[in-house]
């Protein structure tokens, strides 16, 4: 049972890589490239490239027509940007409100290596206190330690 | 351990405050960039054929409502726009764009359900909505008398709603 589970999945995920690499056309490949990046405005996380909706293949053809034209990738993006804003962008923008999104993660990352790093530290501080011998000190060192607290205090 | 809370203990509450605002939008409105900039215009076809040119600037401010025969949702807004039409109509242009549509089933659609348009704009192959940034029909903008895009309503309109928004369309007239 498990076995054939196995294989159907093989099979699956090897038909649908198939199918996302039949695009030999490279203005058909830049279409579905810009559309990747583009977020399907009624399916909700589904980029247009992906989505069968009628919106995102009206959607698909625009970017063809306008590539076509001459358009640069940039400007047919921004021409989405325009009219849906951000939300259209499958990544979130760096700037403004969508900072924090990029911001937070890479901060969270470094405290909570930082915590690690510091916790580390103290277990081997600990550790090699831990392992040294404690020795009772000799007489010698005892008048040592009396004369720098008297000078210490002087 | 104590230390530790300090810091962690008010960086989650932020976290979960965020995370409390986010879940309370509805992901399926998505605000309009286009809510104060003007209202393109567009050359364009009414539903008979004729040259219809779509602009904002008007002595009187306008209502451009996205229907489509095929959309559910446009019906049970449909009264509410008759009804408001009828009251609104002398002060405020009522315009339809009609998006994706086949011209036979449009018309009959008017005739079945009455139409409240001054006129309705035909957009077969949907490139108006696009460009307007229409996602999902019913959508509906209220354009001031200066072409000004003043407000954008997602979804099926309710008669307060519409009135409210009328209302505030004409104070911004």
């Amino acid at each position: 049972m498990s076995r054939l589970a196995y294989f159907i999945t093989i099979v699956f995920f090897s038909l649908t890589a198939a199918a996302e690499l039949k695009v030999d056309d490279p203005h058909e490949r830049k279409v579905l490239e810009i559309a990747a990046k583009l977020r399907c405005a009624v399916c909700q996380n589904e980029s247009v490239a992906e989505s069968r909706s009628e919106l995102a293949t009206d959607m698909r053809a625009i970017i063809s027509e306008q590539l076509k034209s001459g358009q640069s990738e940039k400007q047919v993006i921004d021409y989405f940007k325009v009219r849906y804003g951000d939300y259209i962008l499958m990544k979130p923008v760096k700037t403004g409100v969508g900072m924090p999104l990029w911001l937070v993660p890479v901060g969270a990352l470094i405290v909570a290596l930082a915590f690690v790093l510091i916790w580390m530290r103290r277990k081997s501080a600990q550790s090699v206190l831990a392992a040294t011998p404690v020795r009772e000190i000799t007489e010698e060192e005892r008048e040592m330690i009396e004369r720098a607290r008297q000078e210490g205090q002087d | 351990m104590q230390r530790w809370a300090i810091i962690l203990v008010p960086v989650l509450l932020i976290g979960l405050i965020y995370l409390a605002l986010g879940l309370r939008e509805n992901p399926k409105e998505i605000p309009s960039p286009l809510v104060g900039k003007t209202f393109p215009e567009y050359n364009t076809q009414d539903l008979d054929g004729e040259e219809f040119r779509l602009s904002g600037i008007d002595a009187r401010p306008m209502i451009v409502n996205v229907w489509a025969s095929w959309c559910v949702a446009c019906r049970t807004e449909h009264p509410v726009i008759n009804k408001l039409s009828r009251q609104y109509g002398d002060r405020v242009r009522f315009i339809g764009l009609n998006y994706k549509d086949k011209l036979d089933d449009a018309k009959r659609w008017l005739d079945q359900y009455g139409d409240p348009y001054a006129r309705s704009a035909f957009d077969h192959n949907g490139r108006i909505g696009i460009d307007l940034g229409v996602y999902g029909v019913p959508e509906t903008f209220f354009v001031s008398t200066d072409g000004r895009i003043i407000d954008k309503h997602i979804g099926p309109l309710t008669e307060p709603v519409l009135t409210q928004k009328l209302n505030e369309l004409l104070n911004a007239s």
